[in-house]
């Protein structure tokens, strides 16, 4: 996003990426309703619309019953409530590559290349000894065949809970929750009869309901 | 249809997905557990069979899985954005929520207001 506002607005940019390939599958994969907004004022949204991704208005809230045991549906929720002053009232829900690739193409057109797979190995910022371009980057290939250093007025680090830069700066971390979780997350095709997961057609051959989402 | 399932046995969020395909996303671990190790993984068959005990009294079972991760999360944000207006964070690099605390947020309002 911040590349492709860059890149519009005439700036010179290197945008590197550790990955040898835009996301093939997984990772994230939501937009909610203002980053939607965003995306249209930008001219981006239809592209990504193009893609038919799944649109989600609704939130359901199961938990156990109050005698007995299992799980009962407690209520549905609005999954942008009315008090949320979007233009479009709903999660997006498009896998994480399709929407890198509408930035990609942005970036593109204005003549900038992600040069990946590369990383980050070092940096250092000194506005003294060089006021103009106070800021020199150190970049590697990821498997070390090539490396570059290149002097820049400012860096920026998106790279995800484990940044470098972040360690390098010695910038802490804090967690107002305490409580922290491990989830597993599954992305796959399902048989099941919980009524939550979307009818989308029934297969006459299976005794259970083939159940899966709507596009 | 986005669901957030809470049960005895943990909870789960479900999300709909392109090509028949759901997204679930299952607790495999709390820091409230007296046993609780971060880097604690879990395998396919492990994960499908907590989601199992999760959802009763309904089934459900994975005729095929595209893509499955493992990630330890907590909600925490950085004591800088930047320290000299030069370098700067941005994304879960300074900021990091779990994928269902806005969902929890939204309860909470939902308790409020109702």
């Amino acid at each position: 996003m911040l590349s492709t506002c860059l890149a519009r607005w005439g700036y010179k940019i290197k945008h590197i990426d550790n990955r040898a390939e835009p996301t093939p599958t997984g990772r994230a994969d939501g937009i909610q309703p203002r980053s939607l907004d965003l995306l249209r004022n930008m001219g981006l949204k239809s592209a990504i619309m193009a893609h038919k991704p799944a649109r989600v208005y609704e939130v359901a809230f199961w938990d156990p019953p109050k005698n007995g045991k299992g799980i009962v549906r407690t209520g549905t929720w609005a999954s942008c409530p009315s008090f949320i002053d979007a233009r479009y009232p709903f999660t997006t829900l498009l896998h994480q590559g399709l929407i890198e690739r509408v930035f990609i193409g942005d970036l593109e057109k204005n003549g900038v290349h992600i040069q990946r797979p590369w990383t980050i190995s070092g940096f250092k910022s000194d506005e003294k000894e060089n006021p103009e371009y106070p800021v020199e980057v150190k970049l590697d290939h990821v498997d070390g065949t090539a490396s570059e250093t290149i002097r820049a007025k400012y860096l920026f680090g998106g790279e995800g809970a484990r940044s470098f830069i972040r360690n390098q700066l010695g910038i802490g971390m804090t967690h107002k929750d305490p409580i922290s979780n491990v989830w597993g997350v599954m992305d796959g095709v399902v048989n099941t009869d919980f009524p939550d997961i979307k009818v989308s057609r029934v297969e006459p051959s299976s005794s259970a309901l083939k159940l899966t989402s709507t596009r | 249809m986005k669901c957030t399932i809470h049960s005895v046995h943990g909870s789960i969020m479900v999300i709909p997905r392109e090509n028949n395909m759901v997204r679930l996303y299952i607790q495999i671990a709390t820091s409230t557990d007296p046993d609780f190790n971060p880097r604690k993984s879990a395998t396919v068959e492990e994960v499908q069979e907590s989601a199992k005990k999760i959802l009763k009294p309904y089934t459900i079972e994975w005729e095929r899985v595209e893509w499955y991760s493992v990630y330890p999360i907590g909600q925490g944000i950085a004591d800088k954005y930047t320290l000299d207006h030069r370098v700067f964070l941005g994304g879960d690099a300074c900021h990091t929520h779990s994928v269902c605390y806005p969902l929890y947020d939204l309860r909470r309002h939902r308790l409020t207001v109702s």
